[in-house]
């Protein structure tokens, strides 16, 4: 499904991305942590396809395709999905308008026909309940007034309407409480399925709880210093990224 | 006699003080007279000078000040010089808009810095330096004002710092305008002109003081150059009366990198109205602008205040408040002019204003004028009263009404006063701004007479 | 389109500039949409030779078999129009007008007097059918009657009698002179006096035609009132004279659009638009202005100079709503006189400059009367190399006790070669009211671009969205028809049915 050989990629004058495989086969669910300035943000941006990164090297392939050549919005109707971490409001532009566009560019892009304005709300309604969504939400505008727990429950909605093939998740967990996060994971555990693949950007160990991923990775210094199951992310979880650093350090030598 | 021949003859009567100016002097001075002839003072018609009306300047004609001895200075101004922000650092005093070496204190001068009479100065080694800058940095629209200045100046102040210098003490210059010492209805015109050579610092504190009931008018032009890296903090605190009237412009070139901060308290006046513009010259120059003017009476306050956007990076803010009462009138205008290719570009403005009396009047235009699109401008103005919520609220805990309204009036005032660089200039302030507004809250016999403290 | 553009970011990833080309490309797209409503009717007209003097105004009103005290108000304006200067205030950059080279007035030949609509001109039917507009009223939307006013003229006035019934008279201002004079006469130049300003006074003296209505007392108009202005001729200046009086308790919505052929020349249009909205009346006025704004190099393009106010009494409303995009130079100000106590005003605008355009428009609130109320909401948006000012006056009398307004102005710059600017005028005289403005100039935010592609949306599907969300508080003051034609205007798509 994605696959990323060697990346390296600055930021400003900066190299942040150090070389960085991955391989995500459908179905599987991953998860990237690291610590602060580890370079989990850059990755999920580069992917995705925001202004401000520098391919140095390496490639992306996403379903076969040469990832890195498509304009962002193509991405997004190849399949590709991200969760953002701060999601923008946008004054006046209804949130039903918004992913009624969406959708219909989506589908458009595969050869369907346009979704016509009652299918979609029925679509969106039963979405919604997913995500214990309230209603207002379909009169308000994108994510403007939304609390933070509104704005990353909205951005799963999406998700749940899109039906993307590979999702990356970037933070998803960040400040939201316990129910929150139940809800998110929730969603997104409904969407898992043997065509469809994750991968989630995480800071702490708490949403692997929920969201069980196949595979753990942890970030360090803008390279993989450690790939491994679930367990590897209770293992962080006790001994903190220190440990990472030495085992960064070793292979560093190595 | 018109203003414009009246102006000629003034001109005529200081040729001898004159005589001994360098030729380039002498030469700017017929140039502009002859522009004030061609230009006449500004009429309301004049966007600039839409809102003030400055008829009773050009109609009134007023005699050049001439030197007095110290001994025959007022009471009252004795009692200013006592202030003790005047101990430390170099200080400089002028009265009546004449350089008074007697009351002045440059001798504690650190290497590098340069504080002087600017008419001294252009005999010695700084001439060429005030050659090439004195009026090469004003924008031509600065109305005929500049070029009446141009003309007349008597004198002013010359401040220069060398390259790296950094200032430990402000560099305090008072203007002490004693109306009891002049002949009749009689003005000045001073011209400053402050170099800040590259990574330098300094913080200048003008304070201009009027006495006495005779009218008086102060016409005062300052030219600053802030070189790259360098900054200043310009602190002006004036303080005029009922029959005082002051039109001063400021015009700063900020280079790279540099810093200005201008912090004014403008209370009352006749007619008093101040400049303030800033030419942000090149990259990542910084210019916060703030202040404060308050009128009363009869009196009238115009701050404006321009600053243009020439390179990118720059970045500007501006936040003025005003308090008027009775039949006062204040004017705001701030202006940003964003030009074309001055990219990432941040500028905020600010106006608020508060009334005091039905009779009281604000006219508030702040402008953005932008012709470049990786910009982030906004201004905001607001005009109200005191909250009633709040008056209540203080009310409700035992403060009378006039209490409150004072407290709360200097509650408002305290945003800008607070960012005076001295404790001492803030209590100043405060004391200013309490006695001023006096009879508006503690006019009622009853009242506490004491001032309220406020946190600051 | 969209090939063009991956190959850009093929070919340097996702670095900024590409983004930015990206953008610019996107923008451009967008805004030079060709003008639809350039043709030229080809009718023949009976016009005035080119030229302005006393003589033109007198053959005017004889033309129009005007009563005498209509001459005598013209004459009045035309010599005082003689000593005025045109303003220079504006930020608007024009070379002089020849108010000779113009043509005065200028009308499809009719053959006699019309008795009902199947009379009109077939051409000239034609020519509304294209501006979308139908003048037979079994084809029109129900609830909108329509004033055509073609050049100088009416040439049809929809739904006359079914408004009648109600005692709402609506039809062209000239019918109004001949069938009710005294209103005319007691309100023309009530509240845009003849003296108000250089062009306002022009008009006062040239005024050709335009549309009069008045609602009586308490009679909710049931269908909005609109008038189609089309200027055709070549130099010919059109001076529509709009004159809308609501009385006590009454209420109207009025719709007012524009275009014109595209010319070379420039064309003046200097009109003058005055509401009287007397005790608890309520008018509700809107346009969308779309006159012709010159070619993509600035060449022609109509000069909109137009004076609009109204006067609103005790516990009256006056609200404007505007989407301007066209002409070539817009400078206009609808006004609210706040004269009775309680009366509010209303301003909402969009304004879009492109190419050359200039626009210097805005409001003035007046407050006179106590506790009035004013809200101000305008939205620029530039591109290209067009100058878009924002000009506005909110004054508070002394006597104005317990005045409130709310201003917010905003500025939206697609592209580097253009200019937004703001002066709002802000005069404040008494301590009980409370005057709050506000205003910010930004480009097009990138984060909120870049989330509408990351959800699949293309890069001007999503400037179109946020154009029209940034929009969105003026669009929806629109009556239901003109928001459509407004969004079209735009090139935006307007919020959907769903939510």
């Amino acid at each position: 499904m994605l696959n990323i050989h060697h990346l390296v990629v600055k930021a400003g004058d900066a190299i942040i991305l150090k070389g960085i495989d991955l391989h995500i086969k459908p179905g599987e669910v991953h998860a990237i942590m690291g610590p602060n300035g580890s370079g989990k943000s850059t990755l999920a941006n580069t992917l995705s396809g925001r202004a401000g990164y520098e391919i140095v090297s390496g490639s992306v392939s996403f379903q076969g395709q040469d990832l890195l050549s498509l304009a962002p919005e193509i991405r997004a109707r190849e399949g590709f999905f991200l969760g953002f971490q701060y999601p923008v409001e946008i004054p006046g532009v209804g949130n039903m308008y918004f992913l009624r566009a969406a959708l219909n560019a989506i589908r458009k892009h595969r050869g369907e026909p346009e979704i016509d304005a009652l299918d979609f709300l029925t679509l969106a309604k039963e979405k919604m309940k997913l995500l214990e969504l309230d209603e207002t939400l379909t009169k308000r505008s994108v994510n403007e007034g939304f609390s933070g727990g509104e704005k990353k429950r909205n951005e799963i909605f999406q998700m749940a309407l899109l039906q993307p093939k590979f999702a990356l998740l970037d933070e998803i967990d960040s400040g939201l409480d316990i129910d929150a996060l139940r809800i998110v994971a929730n969603g997104v555990n409904s969407l898992r399925g043997p065509e469809r693949s994750f991968l989630l950007i995480t800071h702490y160990q708490r949403l692997l709880d929920y969201i069980v991923p196949d595979y753990v990775h942890v970030l360090f210094h803008g390279k993989i210093a450690k790939s491994g199951g679930k367990e590897l992310a209770l293992e962080l979880e006790e001994k903190g990224y220190g440990w990472i650093e030495e085992i960064a350090k070793k292979s560093g030598d190595a | 006699m018109d203003s414009q021949a009246h102006y000629l003859q003034q001109f005529a009567n200081a040729a001898h003080a004159r005589s001994a100016e360098p030729s380039w002097l002498r030469a700017r001075r017929e140039a502009a007279l002859a522009d004030f002839q061609r230009l006449g003072f500004p009429s309301q018609k004049l966007e600039d000078w839409r809102y003030t009306n400055v008829r009773e300047i050009s109609e009134t004609p007023f005699v050049l000040t001439t030197p007095k001895t110290v001994g025959s200075l007022s009471s009252a101004s004795r009692e200013a010089l006592q202030d003790p922000s005047f101990d430390r650092g170099p200080r400089i005093v002028f009265v009546n808009g004449i350089f008074s070496a007697e009351l002045s204190a440059l001798d504690s001068s650190p290497k590098g810095l340069r504080v002087e009479s600017l008419c001294a100065a252009p005999q010695r080694d700084t001439e060429r330096l005030i050659e090439e800058n004195l009026g090469q940095h004003l924008a031509d629209n600065l109305s005929s004002f500049a070029a009446l200045n141009t003309a007349l100046f008597q004198d002013g102040v010359f401040v220069h710092l060398a390259r790296g210098l950094v200032l430990e003490h402000p560099i305090q210059i008072l203007h002490l305008l004693d109306t009891t010492l002049s002949d009749g209805e009689s003005a000045c015109f001073s011209r400053n002109l402050y170099l800040l050579e590259p990574d330098s610092h300094a913080t200048i504190v003008e304070t201009v003081l009027n006495f006495g009931d005779t009218r008086f008018l102060c016409n005062a032009i300052t030219e600053i150059v802030v070189s790259r890296g360098a900054s200043l903090k310009h602190v002006v605190l004036q303080r005029g009366n009922a029959t005082s009237l002051h039109v001063s412009a400021t015009q700063v070139r900020q280079d790279a990198a540099s810093r200005f901060e201008s912090i004014s308290i403008l209370l009352g006046g006749k007619l008093a109205r101040s400049d303030l513009r800033s030419l942000l010259n090149a990259e990542r120059a910084e210019c916060k602008m703030r202040g404060l003017y308050a009128a009363c009476q009869h009196q009238l306050v115009d701050q404006h205040t321009f600053v243009s956007h020439e390179k990118p990076l720059c970045t500007s803010e501006g936040y003025y408040k005003g308090i008027l009462a009775d039949r006062a009138h204040g004017v705001f205008n701030g202006r940003v002019i964003v030009q074309p290719h001055a990219q990432k570009t941040s500028s905020l403005q600010s106006n608020k204003n508060l009334l005091l009396s039905d009779g009281a009047e604000i006219d508030s235009k702040p402008e953005l004028i932008i012709h470049a699109d990786d910009v982030k401008c906004a201004h905001g103005s607001t005009t109200g009263s005191l909250s009633e919520d709040s008056l209540f609220y203080l009310r409700s805990r035992g403060l009378s009404e006039d209490e409150a309204k004072n407290l709360l009036t200097r509650a408002f005032a305290a945003e800008i006063t607070a960012l005076l660089p001295s404790e001492h200039l803030r209590h100043r302030t405060d004391a200013w701004l309490t006695e001023y507004f006096a009879e508006h809250f503690l006019s009622d016999g009853n009242s506490n007479k004491k001032p309220i403290g406020v946190t600051s | 389109m969209t090939k063009q553009r991956d190959q850009i970011s093929g070919s340097c990833a996702t670095d900024i500039s590409a983004r930015e080309e990206d953008s610019s490309h996107a923008i451009k797209q967008l805004t030079e949409q060709e003008y639809k409503y350039g043709f030229v009717t080809e009718i023949e007209e009976d016009s005035f030779a080119p030229g302005l003097d006393e003589s033109v105004v007198v053959r005017l009103s004889e033309k129009k078999r005007e009563p005498q005290w209509l001459l005598d108000f013209r004459i009045k304006a035309f010599r005082r129009w003689l000593t005025m200067e045109e303003p220079r205030w504006a930020f608007l950059r024009y070379p002089t007008i020849d108010y000779q080279a113009a043509s005065y007035y200028s009308a499809p030949k009719k053959k006699k007097t019309l008795q009902s609509l199947d009379e009109v001109d077939p051409e000239l039917i034609e020519t509304y059918n294209k501006l979308g507009i139908s003048l037979e009223e079994q084809k029109r939307l129900q609830g909108v009657a329509v004033d055509a006013v073609f050049d100088s003229v009416s040439v049809a006035t929809t739904f006359r009698e079914e408004l009648a019934r109600q005692g709402i008279l609506f039809c062209s201002f000239s019918d109004a002179v001949q069938t009710y004079p005294d209103l005319v006469k007691k309100y023309l130049g009530s509240v845009v006096p003849y003296s108000d300003n250089f062009f306002a006074t022009l008009n006062s003296a040239v005024f050709s035609d335009g549309s009069f209505a008045y609602i009586p007392k308490g009679v909710r108009c049931p269908m909005e009132l609109s008038t189609y202005f089309r200027i055709n001729a070549a130099n010919t200046g059109q001076f529509e004279r709009t004159l809308l009086i609501a009385d006590e308790g009454g209420y109207v919505s009025y719709l007012e659009g524009c275009t014109a052929p595209m010319r070379d020349e420039n064309q003046l249009h200097a009109a003058v638009v005055e509401l009287v909205a007397l005790d608890s009346a309520h008018i509700k006025y809107s346009t969308v202005q779309n006159w012709y704004p010159g070619n993509k190099k600035g060449i022609g393009g109509i000069y909109n100079l137009v004076t609009k106010r109204g006067k609103a009494m005790k516990n009256a409303k006056i609200s404007w709503t505007q989407v301007e995009t066209g002409s070539a130079i817009t400078w206009k100000y609808p006004s609210c006189l706040l004269v009775g106590d309680n009366s509010v005003g209303e301003f909402y605008s969009v304004a879009m400059t492109n190419n050359f355009q200039q626009a210097d428009t805005g409001t003035k609130m007046i407050h006179i009367g106590k506790n009035t109320s004013s809200t101000i909401v305008s939205k620029g948006i530039s591109a290209g190399r067009s100058q878009n000012s924002y000009r506005g006056l909110v004054s508070i009398q002394q006597k104005a006790t317990g005045a409130r307004n709310y201003s917010q102005c905003d500025s939206l710059l697609l592209g580097d070669q253009c200019g937004a600017h703001t002066f709002p005028y802000i005069e404040v005289r008494n301590t009980s009211s409370v005057v709050e403005h506000e205003a910010s100039t930004s480009k097009i935010n990138e984060e909120q671009l870049f989330y509408c592609q990351q959800r699949g949306i293309s890069i001007e599907n999503a400037i179109s969205l946020i154009v029209n969300g940034f929009c969105k508080e003026v669009l929806r003051e629109l009556p239901m028809e003109f928001a459509v034609e407004a969004q079209n205007l735009l090139g935006l798509q307007l919020e959907g049915t769903v939510g």
